[in-house]
């Protein structure tokens, strides 16, 4: 029973308890026509028994304006009997913007007969899940409505968008043993020539040091080339609520979580083994892996993530570093606030080496500052700040990029591995 | 224009016509005036966008109805305002729950499948409240108390089952 209906029940009585008061025939007459209408309703209120629908859901997507396009379309088919008025509306899940048509829709179904539902929505990422639609089937006036949920499922997951980066030239102290293209500082099999050592049986003769063994008789030289293995990388996502800047409809984190992607992708492709943690109100963990498989275990993640409601209590101080080899590189992609800095004297403590990416939230938001004296020293003071804990967080030889979001990650990141290298060789 | 949008100023129309003429033809202008009020926020409630409006000027409409039939206005007048004035306020809402969907087939179907129900449930409501006022019927008053228990009674009932059948689907 609708809130209508219970208007017109009450005004029904009431006319008729008018007219029992004021001994007024009329009065009751007045009553009829509300009465009709309520029982018209009565009458012709659907039964779920008798309803048979069946829904199917088709997607497309299409590429629009950098956004991905999706439309929806649900086809519902009447297998019951009789005419059916309906009201069929489809879940809108976080992300999405309707773009064109109506997620809402009246029919009036005839046994047989089918309608469609279809609008168009914009996301730039998410995971999409569609299990029903909701349907309510009601009398003609609305009076009486019975609420259903129609199977028409379906799936679609929008991946953040990757920006391709050159090759990053890695030099960490501590590598994998298996093959790849970080020179290892180790003799082995590489291109490199790394020095010469005894023959030892076993040895290919391709790579005898003929030279040095014609100055010494009866001894057998070998040449030794520098290994090159791959790195161990630990990505780290900061998923918390209050990290995030919105400036209209740019977000701060969006430009966070697209250059993890990108790293990723840069990472893995280079042959590396890499794992990742988003950390927000619920951590999400990537364990450590190689390849195409995972860069997708990890978009698949990197697309579901949502900013929690409430993670105001969340310090970086709680990362769960277990997960991660002490021989790792940590590439951490933090806005950072005042309290995050100990975190890394815990890694540069457990031996890791640690790439801090920080995008700068003060001068992504400076367009929505007050540019008056007040505004402008506000955010002087929010620089200062901000440039004092980088350093303290540089002085634990942390290598730390503070990227304003508009300018391209990839040269930066060449830049600070560049210097990096340069120093310690 | 949509059918819903034709018919709703038409009904509220005939609502005005017949409360403020039964009204003046008993001279009581204060009362043919007090219609225009509830009529003219009705006409204006979608623009104002308040959800308490629309019932409260369809009760207030039908107090304006039942007054008049006190105060010795036409029967038949008051009785077709207040069911125009309920006509009026189910196209109202109609057209705000069907606010900002596109026209269409289905659309249209729906709206003349409803005018269609309006017309049939109130038409079979005037023709019996008619014949009820051609035919005089005595009842006692002890009856008449225990025939609006009743009617109170069946609403519970028809309500709960409907909501029993709902949940057993």
């Amino acid at each position: 029973m609708t809130h209508k209906a219970l208007i017109v029940a009450l005004l029904s009585f009431g006319l008729l308890l008018a007219a029992l008061i004021a001994r007024n025939g009329d009065l009751a007459l007045m009553a009829l026509p509300f009465l009709t209408y309520l029982g018209a309703g009565i009458l012709t209120a659907p039964s779920l028994e008798k309803i048979r629908l069946r829904g199917t859901r088709s997607l497309n997507v299409t590429p629009c304006d950098g956004n991905t396009a999706i439309e929806v379309g649900v086809t519902i088919h009447n297998d019951g009997v009789g005419m059916v008025p309906l009201r069929f509306s489809d879940l809108l899940q976080p992300g999405m913007k309707v773009t064109g048509g109506d997620p809402h829709q009246w029919a009036v179904l005839a046994a047989g007969e089918e309608t469609e539902l279809r609008y168009t929505f914009q996301a730039e990422r998410g995971s999409f899940r569609w299990e029903t639609l909701r349907t309510v089937a009601s009398d003609p006036f609305g009076l009486f409505e019975s609420e259903l949920e129609l199977p028409a499922s379906a799936e679609l997951q929008i991946q953040p968008k990757i920006k391709r980066f050159r090759p990053i030239p890695l030099r960490p102290d501590s590598t994998l043993h298996s093959p790849g293209s970080i020179p290892a500082r180790l003799g082995g099999s590489g291109t490199d020539f790394w020095g010469v050592r005894e023959y030892h049986p076993g040895d290919s003769l391709r790579r005898l040091d003929w030279r040095l063994t014609a100055r010494h008789p009866h001894q057998f030289f070998t040449k030794e080339f520098e290994q090159e293995e791959i790195a161990d990388i630990g990505l780290i996502l900061d998923a918390r609520q209050r990290m995030d800047v919105r400036v209209g409809e740019d977000s701060l984190f969006e430009h966070t979580l697209s250059a993890t992607a990108s790293l990723a992708e840069a990472f893995l492709h280079q042959g590396h083994r890499v794992s990742l943690l988003i950390f927000g109100d619920k951590m999400t963990p990537v364990f450590p892996g190689y390849s195409k498989v995972q860069l997708n275990r990890i978009l698949r993640n990197l697309a579901k993530v949502r900013l929690g409601p409430d993670s105001s209590r969340l310090s970086l101080g709680f990362l769960p570093l277990r997960m991660f080899s002490s021989r790792a590189l940590m590439v951490i992609l933090s806005p950072l606030e005042s309290g995050d800095w100990p975190i890394f004297s815990r890694l540069r403590a457990r031996g890791n080496e640690v790439l801090l990416i920080c995008p700068d939230p003060i001068d992504f938001a400076l367009p929505s500052f007050a540019q008056d004296l007040p505004g402008r020293l506000g955010v002087r003071a929010a620089r200062v700040e901000r440039r004092l804990e980088l350093r303290k967080i540089a002085q634990l030889h942390i290598r730390v990029i503070d990227w304003q979001v508009d300018q391209p990650l990839s040269p930066l990141v060449h830049n600070t591995l560049r210097q990096a290298r340069g120093l310690r060789g | 224009m949509s059918l819903r949008r034709v018919l709703f100023p038409f009904c509220l129309g005939i609502s005005l016509v017949c409360l403020a003429g039964g009204y003046g033809m008993t001279a009581q202008w204060l009362g043919a005036g007090a219609v225009l009020l509830p009529i003219l926020a009705l006409l204006f409630s979608k623009k104002l966008a308040a959800a308490w409006l629309p019932p409260t000027c369809l009760v207030s409409l039908v107090c304006l109805a039942a007054a008049g039939l006190l105060e010795g206005a036409p029967t038949f007048l008051m009785i077709l305002g207040a069911t125009a004035a309920l006509a009026s306020w189910d196209l109202m809402n109609l057209d705000r729950s069907m606010a900002g969907s596109a026209s269409s087939e289905t659309v249209r179907r729906f709206e003349k499948r409803h005018a269609l129900s309006l017309a049939i449930a109130l038409g079979l409501g005037l023709l019996m409240a008619t014949s009820g006022k051609l035919f005089s019927l005595q009842i006692p008053f002890a009856l008449l108390i225990l025939l609006v228990l009743f009617d109170l009674f069946s609403l519970d009932r028809v309500s709960r089952y409907l909501g029993n059948r709902n949940a057993r689907g």
